[in-house]
């Protein structure tokens, strides 16, 4: 009867949220369109980090990848924007797919530091790149109403929970389940280690390209700094480790109470809320080391720290 | 063929304050398995500090090196001993998280205090270069190279024949046993990174007395770090000294061939190429 409670209670967090607009200011469908796209991201951040176990610190990558393209395609190329943006959610997938193959070879720190080099070369690529502008800004038309842009992210955040909740209750999340238990046991027992990685990573970015090419149209002016600024990555993995890795729920709780804490703290000042997000990560990391939520299964959420990978040598 | 030549020199000199902070960074690795992110930004305090003595003390910073290796030592080793050290047997994503939000706090205590201004350590021979055979060997990276030298050589000796370095030693070749032979293995941590958060501290000078530096700063300087570390090898000596030259040089020819914009393309591309052909590390076995 678990099951059963959870899906009530699931529907009714959605029936708040779509409520919010009518019944709100704009203020709160502001704030509110953002802790949906950090839902959005944390949660397809968790789909490698927390249910894979390779803790990607370069997702924002995908993010403005997808904001930039669909941006340049509307843009500079003037193709219609629901056209750009589901160009720009392809070839972002497709671009993640492709980088996890070699990128996924990688373990424990290799993999996390490989994947903020990642974001970092992504950026200098597109700041480099005439048709993505050359490092300028980018204004798109403004359409829309902010309820609009909140319904819409709200849905990519849905999307995001369902896709998990699927991928956990299927073979598909088993298999990635077993490459974050032991990965060589795994491919010992025929899984094919490489894809399932791999198209976890590719699902992860469609889901960050996704949340990108809403944020570009509803921030009408987008610039490669902002899009691919590290603490969106940092905010992904926080949010997702603060509520709990591995589970459906958690990059939601996380991404809803970290944006609390964050409008809490602006109310201070910018720079509050920025050392309130520091000192938040190390208490979760000391004291709430497996989320609020708990991992949902027992066993550990990374790789096994036996002896050092280098021996001191002369 | 001059032009090549002071190119090459810039290369090999910027390799020097690259190594320093390599040295720091390659040895929490080394012996901790430890990915500290806030390293930058000890750097980058490092150099605030030097600003804060000129301008208190009115004692010039690279005198003052002995002084700030002190506290940063001093410093590491509490916060080793109290924070690191409690998820440091923990899975290695807690020790990055950790070390993030270190980061975070850190870079944003440093705005809050010296503002998101960049700064300039202002000393009489910042800007001076010595000229040798027509080419120009700027004072302050020539120090830094020949520090470098000299702090690995150092850092060799003590690891190799001291009785803390060979703790040192021991416990990175195995935790488990290093403890069944009576080391208290949370001292010989807060120890190791005592030891490299002061190092890290003294490459923060030379990188404040030859760069303009900001709040902002760390985080480039944490991932320069990583990728002298992986190039050379980490928890070796002489690694830092080989990876610092090596991308010293690199980003030098890179961006009179190429362009300064490229910098980062060239840093950072080949950081993941090299992850990619050996993704143990270079000097890395399988793990």
């Amino acid at each position: 009867m678990k099951k059963k409670r959870d899906m009530l209670l699931a529907a009714g967090i959605l029936l708040i949220a779509l409520g919010i607009p009518p019944l709100t200011n704009d203020y709160i469908v502001q704030v509110g369109t953002e802790m949906a796209m950090y839902a959005a991201l944390a949660g397809g951040w968790n789909l490698i980090g927390g249910l894979t176990g390779y803790p990607s610190f370069g997702n924002v990558a995908f993010f403005g990848l997808g904001a930039m393209l669909a941006g340049a395609l509307s843009v500079n190329s003037h193709w219609p924007y629901w056209l750009a943006a589901a160009a720009a959610v392809l070839g972002t997938g497709i671009f993640a797919l492709l980088l996890g193959l070699p990128l996924l070879r990688l373990k424990g720190h290799y993999f996390s530091i490989a994947t903020l080099a990642l974001a970092q070369a992504t950026l200098a690529v597109v700041t480099n790149t005439k048709f993505l502008g050359a490092g300028m800004g980018m204004s798109l038309p403004i359409v829309g109403s902010p309820a609009v842009f909140y319904y819409a992210m709200l849905a990519i955040a849905v999307l995001s929970a369902l896709i998990t909740y699927l991928l956990i209750h299927s073979e598909y999340g088993n298999t990635l389940l077993a490459i974050k238990s032991d990965e060589v046991a795994a491919q010992a027992i025929g899984i094919n280690t490489v894809l399932a990685k791999s198209s976890a990573f590719a699902l992860s970015g469609v889901l960050g390209a996704m949340a990108g090419v809403v944020y570009a149209l509803w921030q009408s002016y987008i610039d490669p700094p902002t899009v691919f600024e590290p603490s969106i990555t940092v905010l992904m993995l926080v949010m997702t480790m603060m509520g709990g890795a591995g589970t459906v729920a958690g990059p939601v709780l996380g991404a809803v109470l970290i944006g609390i804490l964050t409008q809490l703290a602006m109310e201070v000042s910018q720079n509050a809320s920025s050392l309130v997000l520091g000192l938040g990560i190390i208490a979760v990391v000391l004291f709430l080391p497996k989320g609020i939520l708990g991992f949902r299964r027992p066993g550990k959420g990374g790789k096994r720290r036996g002896q050092s990978n280098f021996p001191l040598r002369g | 063929m001059h032009l090549w030549l002071q190119v090459l020199v810039n290369g090999i000199l910027q390799g020097g304050i690259l190594g320093i902070s390599a040295l720091a960074f390659s040895l929490q690795w080394g012996v901790m398995n430890l990915i500290n992110l806030a390293h930058g930004s000890f750097q980058v305090l490092a150099a605030y500090l030097a600003v804060l003595i000129l301008q208190h003390l009115g004692l010039d910073p690279l005198l003052a090196v002995p002084l700030i290796f002190l506290v940063f030592f001093a410093w590491g080793y509490l916060v080793q001993f109290f924070l690191i050290n409690r998820v440091i047997t923990s899975n290695l994503f807690m020790t990055l998280l950790l070390t993030f939000g270190m980061d975070f706090v850190l870079a944003n205590l440093m705005i809050l205090f010296f503002t998101a201004d960049f700064k300039s350590i202002n000393t009489p021979y910042a800007n001076s270069s010595w000229q040798w055979f027509g080419l120009q060997f700027p004072i302050v990276r020539t120090l830094a190279l020949l520090f470098l030298i000299v702090l690995s050589v150092l850092l060799w000796l003590f690891l190799e024949y001291s009785r803390p370095g060979r703790a040192i030693r021991a416990t990175s070749m195995g935790m488990e046993p290093a403890r069944l032979m009576g080391l208290k293995i949370p001292h010989v941590y807060a120890l190791t990174f005592a030891l490299s958060s002061g190092l890290a501290a003294i490459g923060g000078v030379f990188f404040g007395l030859s760069n303009a530096f900001s709040p902002a700063s760390g985080g480039p300087l944490t991932v320069g770090a990583f990728v002298v570390t992986i190039l050379g090898g980490a928890g070796t000596s002489w690694g830092p000294l080989a990876g610092g030259l090596i991308l010293g040089v690199l980003d030098a020819v890179g961006s009179v061939v190429f362009g300064p914009t490229y910098v980062n393309v060239i840093t950072f591309g080949l950081l993941l190429i090299i992850l990619v052909l050996r993704p143990n590390g270079v000097l890395g076995r399988a793990g």
